[in-house]
């Protein structure tokens, strides 16, 4: 099932060339949806009309399968429903206090107090920022903000949560947290979740559909596995392969081993040069 | 984070509830202004130490260093009121002729000052009690019981927002001092102009990102949040009953006894 989808949707900023032109996209409900493309691809204004902040010009949106309108009402009811966590998290957090900022949102939603503490409660403990909430939002570091951000828009218990490239600017560390978190926010929470990212490497190993913008338009749309059998699809959009991908096709193409082409992260290339191992040494 | 911000969140007593300090820091200060006393102003001293260094747990040395600051200016202040013209000479204590007059101290002048001195002094640590034991997001909540909502909501985007203005700023001095932006006075003007002229139009720009944030999390035109829970401490408001009316009792007893 599709929880969101777009039918020839443009947008312009003012008089200049559009930013997305004729886009039509289906995102299915419950998975991971990777929004690729270059810088200026227009995957930010992308997620600004799927959430209703910018109006589209022209075409068509459903959610839930019902039609978006633009109505005041509608657009608050669909901003609380698709969260939008930005890249960075200093436009997003406006309190210096994380507790309020996480608060935000929720007071307009007529629930008690006791409810909106026991909603801020618990999204803290799932987001793992348990020992942040007494810290002053200047005080934390880049990894810990982002943490927060997603909380704040974890609490509105939305349906569809959009994350502009959420592992910019993170160590190590922090980027597995924070996909980790992501599966979680997936698997237990059964949101569906989008991000826009530049790192290949991680769309096989956590997305489920893959999305590739260039120049406004929808250049590609299917699975990670798909996507990857187009190497000059790729090219033709400044993006690459995966390097474990990568590695296959040249141990395929160069080496002339029987490995599997597809194989884009670790454990399933591992499973293919054990198959071929064990197979000549069954000779 | 840094300064009087960061003592204020290390305090032990910063998740006490601001109002109690507020109460405890005007009730003492009021004390220490209306009576006017030697003996009253060094006890206050005494006792809005105490209570910032035992009970809100900040270092002697960082305590001193932020007390030097009013300190240099109550000093110049009160000189210019010890020493002065002397119209009695029998009461000068030092004094020296200068084009008809004489000049100096006098033991009525000496007395003034040392009093004003002290209540200064006294009504400074009453005010560090209250800055620096107190959070600023913990003093925005108490404001938001009393005051318009509309000067709460800026304060605490002010608040929030000097800190990324901050950083930015101190991103774009490091990327000039790099490159030598500040070898010498004239380069170095130029370059806080640029500096001054970027961190405005980023400013700029933030709004809007900041705006479209906003509004993606359903932003319409009021900041309503939660109020943050404060722990009630028994033990800090019996300890400020008692100590206020300690002071008020010595200052009654010192005025009833001369």
């Amino acid at each position: 099932m599709n929880i969101i989808e777009v039918r020839n949707l443009c947008y312009a900023y003012e008089d200049d060339e559009p930013a997305l032109d004729n886009v039509s996209l289906d995102i299915a409900a419950g998975k991971t949806t990777a929004v690729l493309g270059g810088n200026g691809a227009g995957k930010s204004t992308l997620f600004l009309n799927l959430n209703g902040v910018l109006t589209p010009k022209s075409g068509t949106m459903f959610f839930e399968g019902c039609q978006v309108t633009y109505g005041k009402k509608e657009m608050l009811e669909l901003r609380r429903k698709i969260g939008i966590v930005f890249q960075d998290p200093d436009d997003q957090l406006f309190s210096a206090s994380v507790t309020k900022d996480i608060s935000f949102g929720l007071m307009k939603l007529g629930l008690t107090r006791e409810d909106i503490q026991e909603r801020v409660d618990r999204v803290v403990r799932q987001t793992g920022i348990g020992d942040l909430v007494s810290k002053p939002t200047h005080a934390l570091s880049f990894g810990q903000k982002k943490r927060v951000a997603i909380a704040g828009v974890l609490v509105m218990q939305p349906s569809v949560i959009i994350l502009d490239e959420p592992t910019a600017g993170l160590d190590p560390q922090g980027v597995s947290e924070i996909l980790h978190l992501l599966q979680e926010i997936k698997d237990s929470m059964g949101i569906t979740v989008i991000i826009s990212t530049h790192e290949i490497d991680l769309v096989p190993l956590y997305c489920d559909d893959v999305i590739v913008l260039d120049k406004g338009r929808v250049v590609f749309s299917g699975t990670p596995a798909q996507l990857f059998a187009e190497p000059a699809l790729l090219r033709a959009h400044n993006l690459r392969l995966p390097r474990i991908n990568h590695l296959m096709n040249i141990l395929h193409n160069k080496d002339h081993l029987a490995v599997d082409t597809s194989a884009s992260t670790i454990s399933t290339a591992r499973a293919s040069i054990k198959n071929l191992v064990s197979a000549k040494e069954n000779i | 984070m840094s300064g009087i911000d960061k003592y204020a969140y290390q305090s032990k007593l910063a998740r006490v509830n601001a109002g109690t300090k507020l109460l405890f820091t005007l009730a003492s200060m009021a004390v220490c202004l209306s009576f006017s006393s030697v003996l009253v102003s060094t006890l206050t001293i005494a006792v809005m130490s105490a209570a910032t260094l035992i009970l809100g747990g900040c270092r002697l040395r960082c305590y001193i260093r932020l007390l030097m600051i009013p300190f240099a200016f109550l000093v110049t202040g009160t000189i210019t009121i010890i020493v002065g013209r002397i119209s009695q000479p029998t009461q000068a204590l030092v004094s020296i002729p200068l084009l008809g007059a004489r000049y100096g101290v006098s033991a009525d002048s000496l007395k003034t000052g040392v009093i004003i001195f002290l209540r200064a002094f006294g009504a400074v640590t009453c005010l560090y009690f209250f800055s620096l034991n107190t959070p600023m997001n913990s003093l925005l909540s108490l404001l938001r019981r009393k005051t318009p909502g509309l000067f709460v909501e800026l304060m605490e985007l002010c608040y929030r927002f000097i800190f990324v203005v901050w950083e930015e700023a101190g991103k774009i001095h490091t990327a000039q001092a790099s490159r030598l932006g500040y070898d010498g006075f004239m380069r170095s003007l130029h370059s806080m102009g640029d500096l001054v002229t970027n961190v405005f139009l980023r400013v700029f720009r933030r709004v809007d990102r900041v705006t479209a944030a906003l509004e993606s999390r359903g932003f319409e035109g009021n900041f309503e949040l939660l109020a943050e829970q404060e722990e009630s401490s028994r033990l800090l408001e019996g300890l400020a009953i008692a100590a206020t009316m300690f002071l008020i009792i010595i200052g009654l007893l010192e005025r009833l006894l001369t």
